[in-house]
């Protein structure tokens, strides 16, 4: 079960070598993305429909498995297909999930909504965290999982693909099969709710900088 | 992302620490579970065994079988078709006078005439395929047993088109999810069971396989297992991740933005590349009385707006704007609510309005758009 021999090749001849009947080859590219791709599916399904993460997982590696022959490194690089495959189930289950997407009900917004600050300071003033702390890092991070569940289906994976994968944008408009100028929007969209949701977990760390 | 310098270091900065906050994550470190893996691992080993005589064998043999299967299979039902098609065009040519009198017979000799000659006609049709699509009704009505007419419309096609149409289909599936939102249906059972379907349509070149259906039949247990996780996950945790206040508080971010006289002076600014239209109906440009109804509802709307997510809104009665040709947003008026989907940014929002105001501004819509 070690992809030994395939560390060095590029994904898409791994896939080719798959498509030939090497089945190492794919325990290789399944070695190689299976953790971001299970993080991207988990995320992008948010905590409602977490319990799904694993049967969009196995559907998209079989979905890999199943177009073997016909795969063909075209334009975009296999990361950025295997994820356009995700993407689409995860649609798959949104829909099915149909009203059980829940729905924001809270009424009393009709000020733009700050995260909790000391009153009267505003949150870009925020007392900045000191240094590498991890624990402030671990509490971003929940409080960045809890803000992107309130980010649309779009916003979120434009955001996900971006920041976590690291797909170039470009890649990302491929993977969401939308335009560039689309995407970007998106993006933007979904960086500035989570700017304002993330308050002061955001602010400048006052020169000391966040390493990892 | 663009703005000043300093607002472009202010976005990368913001992007870092947004990195760095996703890499602390509490699920940063989820991995699948390690049976899950066994299972993949399984499912791509034993379809690399059976790959090996048929990377070399399919393109060729496999191909044929399948044109030598699927056609006949289809040829049938076509020919039928256009026989059908055929004696419609023969009698269809004739003068009125002649038709005329036996105008309640007229159905039997028609009906027989396709039946009673099937098999030289067939092979005369093999040659022409244009007719066939010129009559679709007798093409239904003739082949109730071709549970697949994509194969029948693309009998021809090799394995390889069709895995492409399936992933074109896939594509589309969600153009699909987009444009579908102006179709009435709430659960929009249509277009939502046919993006799944062409998924599945990888399948046909494979189907004849047995491995091919085992596999299937796997990932359909497993979906089976998952929903029932997913059920009884629901049922055990009902809260998600967010402690409830702060969750609430995190809710209202999204409505904070969006509001009617934004767009409003976006399509001042470019008005003549804005159109609007009834859901079916023709496009006009955008007007004045368009633009008075915008007004209204910025009115009724201001400061009610929330965030949908992506749940398709119930429908009602619908006006959309078109910029450079192309559907960007959609209003709409529910039973209870203006629901705004702006499909540029890809959000839906939600402003909950009374019964009676609701009314009005639908009165005003069918006044401003008749």
């Amino acid at each position: 079960m070690h992809p030994g021999p395939h560390t060095d090749t590029s994904d898409d001849h791994l896939m080719s070598a798959y498509a030939g009947g090497d089945a190492a080859a794919f325990e290789a590219l399944y070695a190689r993305h299976q953790a971001g791709l299970y993080r991207f599916v988990r995320r992008l399904l948010g905590g409602a429909l977490s319990a799904q993460t694993d049967e969009v997982f196995q559907d998209t590696w079989l979905r890999v498995v199943n177009a073997r022959a016909s795969w063909q490194p075209q334009g975009a690089s296999f990361r950025t297909w295997l994820f356009t495959l995700a993407h689409h189930r995860v649609i798959d289950v949104w829909r099915r999930s149909g009203r059980e997407v829940s729905i924001t009900t809270d009424d009393d917004d009709d000020a733009p909504w700050e995260p909790d600050a000391a009153e009267g300071v505003p949150w870009q003033q925020w007392p900045a965290p000191q240094g590498e702390d991890v624990a402030f890092w671990r509490r971003a991070g929940e409080r960045l999982l809890a803000c992107l569940e309130e980010l649309p289906l779009p916003q979120r994976s434009a955001f996900l693909l971006h920041h976590d994968d690291e797909l170039p944008l470009a890649d990302v408009a491929r993977a969401l099969e939308v335009g560039f100028e689309t995407a970007k929007t998106r993006l933007r969209y979904a960086m500035s709710k989570l700017r304002s949701c993330m308050g002061a977990y955001l602010a400048p760390l006052n020169g000391t900088e966040a390493s990892r | 992302m663009s703005g000043g310098p300093d607002l472009e270091r202010d976005d990368i900065e913001h992007d870092r620490h947004l990195r760095q906050a996703l890499r602390h994550a509490p699920d940063a470190d989820a991995a699948p579970p390690a049976a899950l893996r066994e299972l993949i691992l399984r499912q791509a080993q034993a379809k690399a065994r059976e790959g090996r005589p048929a990377a070399a064998a399919t393109p060729s043999v496999g191909q044929r079988l399948w044109d030598w299967i699927g056609r006949p299979r289809f040829a049938g039902a076509l020919a039928g078709v256009m026989v059908i098609g055929f004696a419609g065009l023969l009698w269809r040519d004739r003068p009125p006078e002649e038709a005329l009198p036996p105008r309640v017979a007229m159905q039997a000799p028609a009906a027989p005439a396709p039946v009673a000659e099937p098999a030289p006609v067939e092979q005369e049709m093999k040659a022409k395929t244009a007719p066939a699509g010129e009559a679709p009704a007798p093409a239904q009505a003739q082949a109730p047993r071709v549970e697949k007419p994509k194969p029948a419309a693309a009998a021809p096609h090799r394995a390889e088109e069709a895995q492409r149409r399936d992933a074109a289909a896939d594509s589309r599936g969600i153009v699909a999810e987009e444009t579908t939102l102006q179709m009435p249906g709430p659960t929009a059972a249509a277009p939502p069971a046919a993006a799944p379907a062409p998924l599945p349509a990888p399948a046909p070149p494979a189907a004849p396989r047995s491995p091919e259906a085992a596999a299937d039949a796997l990932a359909q247990r497993s979906r089976n297992e998952s929903r029932e996780r997913s059920v009884a996950g629901k049922m055990a945790a009902p809260a998600p991740v967010a402690a409830a206040p702060e969750a609430a508080a995190i809710a209202s971010f999204a409505a904070s933005g969006p509001a009617i006289a934004q767009l409003r002076q976006q399509i001042g600014g470019e008005a003549a590349r804005w159109y609007w239209q009834r859901p079916g109906g023709p496009q006009h440009p955008f007007d004045n009385a368009v633009s008075r109804w915008l007004g209204r509802l910025e009115s009724a709307s201001h400061g009610r707006w929330q965030s949908l997510g992506n749940v398709r809104p119930a429908p009602g009665t619908e006006l959309q704007l078109l910029r450079d040709g192309e559907v960007t947003q959609r209003l709409q008026l529910t039973d209870d609510a203006l629901v705004w989907e702006r499909r540029d940014v890809g959000e839906t929002l939600r402003a909950p309005l009374d019964a009676a105001t609701l009314a009005s501004l639908r009165q005003a819509l069918e006044a401003a758009t008749p």
